[in-house]
């Protein structure tokens, strides 16, 4: 048999690991730029970096956590480097999978501010630890906790004030 | 867990890309990723002749400023 060459083991490899990770980094990056354009653009630069930096991971936690923290990293870059306000396009919703009866409820969760949507994702939808994500995103473990907390909160006066639950 | 967040993880879960984006993504990777190695290889070469040209330079002045 063959062997595989360094590109058919490397096109593998991209393979696998955007089939893998791709969907819960597009959350990650969609959450803090709000545009599914950029949040794709994000993606993209997150994996040719690993790619390109082609580092040495431990296991399979160390990989997604170092994909987090660079898609992280270059989402916050792209807000920086963008001056206008992040608003979430409507024609955005129905294609990134969020129902349309969810519309409204999605609109005010992403206009909560991006410091407590990246903990309240790492730690509901990936389960993430309060420890691991201080170390994700390099903030202390009381901070992530603190924020947590008031995300909750504001998360309660949004649903409230979208009268989600009374319909 | 209460309501709200039951209802927010249901809803942030119910995100994704699809299909056809990721494998956009896919080919768009490798072709970068070889075209930034590529440029970096670029700029090492243009870095290195300039080293040399200045190593030039820099005796040349050197020896006529010695004479």
């Amino acid at each position: 048999m063959a062997e595989k060459t360094n590109t058919e083991i490397k096109k593998e490899y991209v393979d696998a690991v955007v089939n893998k990770y791709s969907d819960m980094l597009f959350r990650i990056c969609y959450c803090i730029l709000c545009n599914k354009s950029d949040a794709e653009d994000a993606l993209q630069d997150t994996f040719v970096k690993l790619i390109t930096k082609a580092p040495d991971f431990n296991d399979d936690e160390h990989e997604k956590a170092w994909l987090i923290k660079v898609a992280t990293n270059i989402s916050k870059n792209m807000v920086m480097l963008r001056l206008r306000r992040n608003t979430v396009d409507f024609n955005d919703i129905t294609e990134i999978g969020v129902k349309d009866e969810d519309s409204e409820v999605f609109e005010a969760i992403m206009n909560l501010p991006v410091k407590y949507k990246i903990v309240m994702v790492l730690f509901y939808v990936e389960g993430y630890k309060t420890e691991e994500i201080s170390e994700i995103i390099q903030v202390s473990s009381e901070a992530v906790r603190k924020r947590l907390q008031k995300g909750r909160e504001l998360l309660k006066i949004e649903f409230e004030r979208c009268n989600y639950f009374d319909e | 867990m209460n309501k709200y967040v039951k209802e927010y993880i249901r809803i942030i879960n119910s995100m994704g890309i699809d299909e056809v984006t990721k494998e956009c993504i896919k080919e768009n990777v490798l072709l970068k990723a070889e075209l930034q190695k590529r440029q970096a290889k670029k700029q090492m070469a243009v870095a290195s002749v300039a080293v040399v040209a200045l190593a030039f330079a820099g005796t040349y002045f050197y020896k006529n400023k010695m004479k």
